[in-house]
């Protein structure tokens, strides 16, 4: 019974492994140092590698006809794949935009490996981006603007300029680099951040209709006046923790903050 | 400790005017923040530009020239009068007093003259090195406004803001900012810092400008505040757009009316 099960089981996978049509496309990123994803809606995630190029791993993605050989592909946008994977990769000064360039890419999912020392900058505005962003173990800035979905961000140092409408933002920091400031907006959804114990920060956390709730130590800056006080209701909180350090500003309108302890 | 804090006390904790625990906040709070430290950097090396020439002196070397200028005058004096007394036996001896005090009344203005313009040129010399300093500080803070990543623009709106007072220029950078960054947090952080020059009317057109056309809820709402805290009666009219307008989303109509009960 045992090697029926785990023969049935090795046979699904090998049959998994050929229906899946994973897919890469490398890019060698040389004088760049910021990736721009925009003009965008399949499913995203981005993942720091140790390597020099840029690698974006698809799956369920079907080739191109072979009907098409000899012809170009033409999308909506006016972009075209130049990658077989159904996205625009142009270089542009030191930036390396990546656009959405077929039909097929629009509810594909990309996984982005991206070498360390490239920032990341995310337009996820469209209204047909549905999924959630996923970005792990990332050391450079990252810049994100997201219309519906949430984003989950785990062992990340910062600098995060992130601005959602109606998501959640859920951060896990690694150590917080100390030389450039976090900003987080989230509208109409939550913001989630777990920061190591011992990370010295100045912190700003402002909603309107939510609560502000969390287990570290802050001292309070009562004399600050430098911001606004809500009109009608409202509250913002001005304070560090652990002495003060990087800027650290969390901003909602109509849901909570949690600012976690770790 | 808050950083404002410190770099008000700074110059007292480098000259020691200061006690003992408070020195130790200091001393702790520089391990941490990286900008005070740099703050702390430039003031200690102002203050050690400064003290050295403050103590600058008139070289020994002038004062020894004086003294063999003196030594040289008066032996030619002595020589001119010794040919003096060759010549005539009814040579007056007080001219040479005469001569030896015009001398060293010439010596004293000499250095008296040294010493007044090398004050002058230190003011001088301070007051350019201050200018320097400043105009480091405007060029190393508006530089990176125009820079590539969002989060060195923000770091600088967020130094800026940090500064006391600023010039016309950088107010008008900043608006520019406030109107035309890429990333809607810079932007955001540009509006906080320009609050806190409500008496400029183009701070006040800036934030009704882009309030008209504003879309993005957050940024919306934090300029309904701004301006009805400044009591901008101009923005009644615009509130009231934002009111009827179908697209907007319902707290910031609630933000609005909020605002228009204040003008009322």
């Amino acid at each position: 019974m045992k090697t029926i099960s785990s023969i049935l089981i090795t046979a699904s996978l090998i049959l998994g492994i050929s229906t899946s049509y994973a897919q890469e496309f490398t890019y060698d990123v040389k004088q760049a140092n910021q990736i721009f994803v925009k003009n965008f809606s399949g499913e995203i995630s981005i993942e720091e590698t140790t390597g020099t190029q840029l690698i974006i791993e698809t799956r369920k993605f079907e080739k191109r006809p072979e009907r098409a050989d000899g012809l170009r592909s033409l999308y909506g946008s006016g972009a075209e794949d130049n990658t077989g994977i159904g996205l625009q990769v142009e270089m542009n000064g030191s930036v390396i935009e990546i656009v959405g360039a077929s039909k097929q890419a629009e509810d594909a999912y990309y996984a982005f490996k991206v070498p360390k020392g490239i920032n990341f900058k995310l337009d996820y505005r469209s209204p047909f981006a549905n999924d959630d962003v996923k970005v792990k173990n990332f050391s450079s800035e990252l810049e994100v603007s997201i219309l519906n979905p949430d984003i989950t961000l785990e062992n990340v140092t910062g600098p995060v300029i992130l601005n959602l409408t109606n998501g959640d933002i859920n951060i896990d920091f690694g150590t917080v680099n100390q030389n450039a400031p976090i900003s987080l907006h989230a509208t109409n959804g939550i913001i989630d951040i777990s920061l190591p114990a011992n990370t010295p920060a100045d912190i700003s956390m402002s909603t309107i209709n939510g609560e502000i709730f969390t287990n570290f130590d802050i001292d309070f800056d009562k004399k600050e006046k430098d911001g606004l006080s809500y009109i009608g209701g409202g509250q913002k909180i001005i304070g560090t923790i652990n002495g003060g350090g990087v800027d650290i500003k969390l901003k909602t309108i109509n849901d909570n903050i949690y600012l976690r302890k770790k | 400790m808050e950083c404002n804090n410190i770099k008000n006390i700074l110059i007292d904790f480098i000259e020691g005017n200061i006690s003992e625990d408070i020195k130790v906040q200091i001393e702790e709070h520089l391990l941490t923040c990286k900008n005070c430290r740099t703050e702390h950097k430039q003031t200690r090396q102002l203050l050690d530009d400064m003290s050295i020439l403050e103590d600058e002196v008139p070289a020994l070397q002038l004062k020894e020239d004086f003294y063999s200028m003196l030594e040289e005058e008066k032996e030619n004096t002595q020589h001119n009068s010794d040919e003096i007394v060759i010549h005539s036996k009814k040579t007056n001896w007080s001219f040479l007093k005469y001569a030896a005090s015009v001398i060293i009344l010439l010596g004293f203005g000499f250095l008296l003259g040294r010493n007044v313009q090398m004050q002058s040129k230190q003011n001088s010399e301070i007051a350019q090195l201050r200018s320097e300093l400043y105009s480091m500080q405007q060029s190393a803070t508006l530089a990176p406004l125009s820079q590539p990543t969002a989060s060195q623009r923000l770091k600088a709106v967020n130094t800026i803001n940090e500064q006391i007072k600023l010039d016309m220029k950088t107010v008008a950078l900043l608006i520019n900012t406030f109107k035309s960054d890429d990333n809607i947090n810079v932007r955001m952080a540009a509006a906080n810092a320009l609050s806190k020059y409500p008496e400029s009317k183009e701070v006040r057109n800036a934030f009704l400008e882009v309030l008209e056309k504003e879309e993005d809820a957050a940024m919306q709402i934090t300029l309904i505040n701004l301006l009805t805290q400044l009591q901008e009666k101009r923005a009644k009219e615009t509130f009231e757009n934002i009111i009827n307008n179908d697209q907007t989303i319902p707290v910031v109509k609630e933000q609005a009316q909020e605002g228009l009960k204040v003008f009322i």
